[in-house]
């Protein structure tokens, strides 16, 4: 089966400010790939964005079951996410495997769990990465923090070179 | 004698909630509370927005059920503005949140709470979810994962986007559906139906071999208050608000309007969410439950056939009483889903649904309004007052889960004195706990999703408060 070469992952809540690093992240992916001044829009609208031939853009909340239907059709996959204080690391850069795990509080997935699902059901989860840098303002804003800007911006710098 | 133990937050972001569990010198339980630390701070946020941007920027709350925001938000704006939305509207915000219905409960079942059931609560835990699911029926396990997407579908063939809903605006809503749109939900009812009744037969399988664990696990009485039809039928989009008391007998019908009339918030200094009751009742014998066993213990039928058919069956458990046990809730959970697979049949084939009327720009500025619809987990209030501007001045939000709040803490309690022993916390043990809360299917998320910000923390206790045991579920 033919595969498309790169997704990239982006999810969080836009509206609680360092939860879009994410989100942030992409935009400006898109602002270096794409010279379509309606990319940005038609990205925000769908969340979902073909990049290049090579390199598709995903974006949404949150992860869910049904992506693993998705993941199962790409070679890679980089899963792009902002952290607590729970992780020491400011930026976080690992590879992940399938494994999954669920929370009892939320219907939210982890990117190990779809990499499960698409290895279960559809027998092919992407060789996946991810890209996490550390939040520290949630409250209800549509700005990142300057801390994590900064470290989007190193996230970026380091996807960019995973994209060559 | 009990310590009271106060729990201070270290930050707003490291989990969502903890349980905490105090024990005797003998090693029992002496009381389990569960804390939400998750601090909202949503209704101080909106103040100074416009009452059009409500129903836009209220989804944002919540990643899991944004639609029920977004829907609840429309229809407090309705109240405000003065406006009726023409009937096709309504039809098809119910179809959205049908849409809704079924992919929140299916995701529940089987990807969440199914596991449990299926595998056991003592199965290790690297099969104990839907990969066991999975290797034990891999066909259901795909099943499963469509019916989700069948209910995302709907919504975003509804509302004409995935993220970020704007199609609920007060008056109506901004897209009306074609008949090609019409046409390929329609495709997909009757597989989904086939999934929730295959769902439904696993359940009660189940329940059939597990009787007497479902009989002790956290079975207590409660009020009960959810939407009804003028017949006191389930309803999930609007209708009158129906609270009963623990035998089934009506205490109140009144509309939503009216809330604050019969409903007030009791708070504890260990937990950010309030703990809602019925005013008349007081605090604390005036706890009620919501969600799929609230909402199935206040009606007294379904219209819709397959699901009445289950209905009948289910409450025959208890001679036609509220059914009181928490396990319960799944068994509940996938009779909704199946009158919401049932619900959405039924409006797309109302010949109102291709209707383009659907908006109703004439206003009767009221100034302040009261929306309410049955989320996936409860019923869900918002409630706005606006200036002559149309300037929100104030906001008040019950959310769902917050309804649940005393049930899940008594369950915690109940499940946790009868199955943890001693300062060590097995596996086994920490999953009945966490079960006891999943039954409820909490929406404690509150739209953040940072990678760290999910584990479930329960604390051991002694008398004096000092700790004797951390275990952090990841």
């Amino acid at each position: 089966m033919m595969r498309k070469k790169f997704i990239l992952l982006g999810y969080g809540n836009p509206d609680r400010g360092d939860d879009g690093a994410a989100f942030y992240l992409l935009k400006e992916l898109i602002k270096k790939f794409s010279s379509d001044e309606n990319a940005i829009t038609v990205f925000q609208e769908t969340g979902f964005l073909e990049l290049t031939p090579e390199i598709d853009l995903w974006f949404n909340l949150q992860l869910y079951p049904e992506l693993s239907q998705e993941l199962a059709t790409y070679e890679r996959a980089i899963f792009i996410d902002a952290h607590t204080a729970e992780i020491p690391d400011p930026l976080l850069i690992q590879d992940i495997k399938p494994g999954y795990k669920n929370s009892p509080f939320t219907h939210h997935l982890t990117p190990s769990s779809c990499l499960e699902l698409a290895e279960k059901l559809y027998q092919h989860s992407p060789q996946a990465t991810l890209v996490t840098v550390r939040g520290y303002a949630f409250d209800f804003s549509r700005e990142l923090s300057a801390q994590t800007k900064e470290l989007v911006n190193q996230a970026l710098q380091a996807i960019l070179e995973m994209l060559q | 004698m009990t310590q009271k133990i106060t729990i201070e937050p270290v930050t707003r972001i490291e989990g969502h909630a903890k349980i905490t569990i105090n024990m005797n010198d003998d090693g029992s339980v002496d009381h389990a509370y569960m804390h939400v630390n998750e601090f909202r701070g949503f209704e101080k946020f909106c103040e100074g927005r416009m009452i059009f941007e409500m129903p836009l920027i209220t989804p944002r709350i919540c990643g899991i059920c944004p639609v029920s925001h977004h829907l609840a938000s429309a229809k407090a704006g309705d109240a405000v503005l003065g406006v009726e939305p023409p009937r096709p509207a309504s039809l098809l915000r119910e179809l959205m949140h049908m849409g809704q219905i079924i992919q929140s409960h299916g995701m529940h079942f089987f990807e969440l709470a199914g596991p449990d059931l299926l595998l056991g609560f003592d199965a290790d835990p690297a099969i104990r979810n839907v990969v066991g699911i999975i290797q034990a029926n891999p066909a259901l396990a795909l099943q499963a994962v469509n019916l989700r997407k069948y209910g995302q579908e709907i919504i975003k063939t509804v509302g004409g986007r995935k993220i970020h809903p704007t199609f609920a605006v007060p008056g109506g809503v901004n897209k009306a559906l074609t008949a090609q749109d019409r046409d390929s939900i329609l495709a997909g009812l009757d597989a989904s139906i086939a999934t929730i009744k295959a769902g439904l037969d696993l359940f009660k399988g189940w329940a059939a071999q597990n009787a007497d664990q479902i009989a002790e696990f956290a079975v207590f009485p409660s009020g009960y208050l959810g939407l009804v039809t003028p017949e006191n039928g389930l309803e999930l989009y609007d209708g009158k608000i129906r609270l009963v008391d623990k035998a089934g007998k009506q205490l109140e019908l009144f509309p939503a309007s009216n809330y604050l009339d019969y409903i007030a918030e009791h708070v504890e200094d260990w937990s950010y969410l309030k703990f809602p009751y019925y005013k008349k009742m007081g605090w604390p014998d005036g706890v009620y439950r919501v969600g799929p066993l609230g909402r199935l213990n206040t009606c007294e039928k379904i219209d819709t056939p397959l699901a009445q058919e289950e209905f009948v069956e289910y409450r025959k458990m208890n001679d036609g009483k509220p059914i009181e046990n928490t396990l319960h809730f799944h068994y509940a959970r996938l009779i909704e889903t199946l009158f919401a697979a049932e619900r959405v049949r039924m409006l797309l084939d109302d010949p109102d649904i291709l209707s383009k009327e659907i908006l109703n720009t004439h206003h009767n500025y009221q100034g302040e309004g009261v929306g309410v619809i049955e989320a996936p987990r409860g019923t869900l209030f918002h409630h706005y007052w606006a200036d002559k501007n149309g300037q929100i001045k104030k906001v008040n939000l019950i959310v769902a889960t917050g309804n649940n709040n005393w049930a899940m803490c008594n369950a915690v309690d109940m499940v946790a004195k009868r199955y943890v022993k001693g300062p060590n916390v097995t596996e086994g043990m920490l999953n009945r706990v966490e079960a006891a809360v999943r039954a409820h299917d909490p929406c404690l998320s509150c739209s953040t999703h940072a990678v760290g910000q999910m584990p479930m923390v329960v604390e051991i206790r002694d008398l004096q408060g000092n700790l004797l045991n951390v275990v952090k579920r990841d």
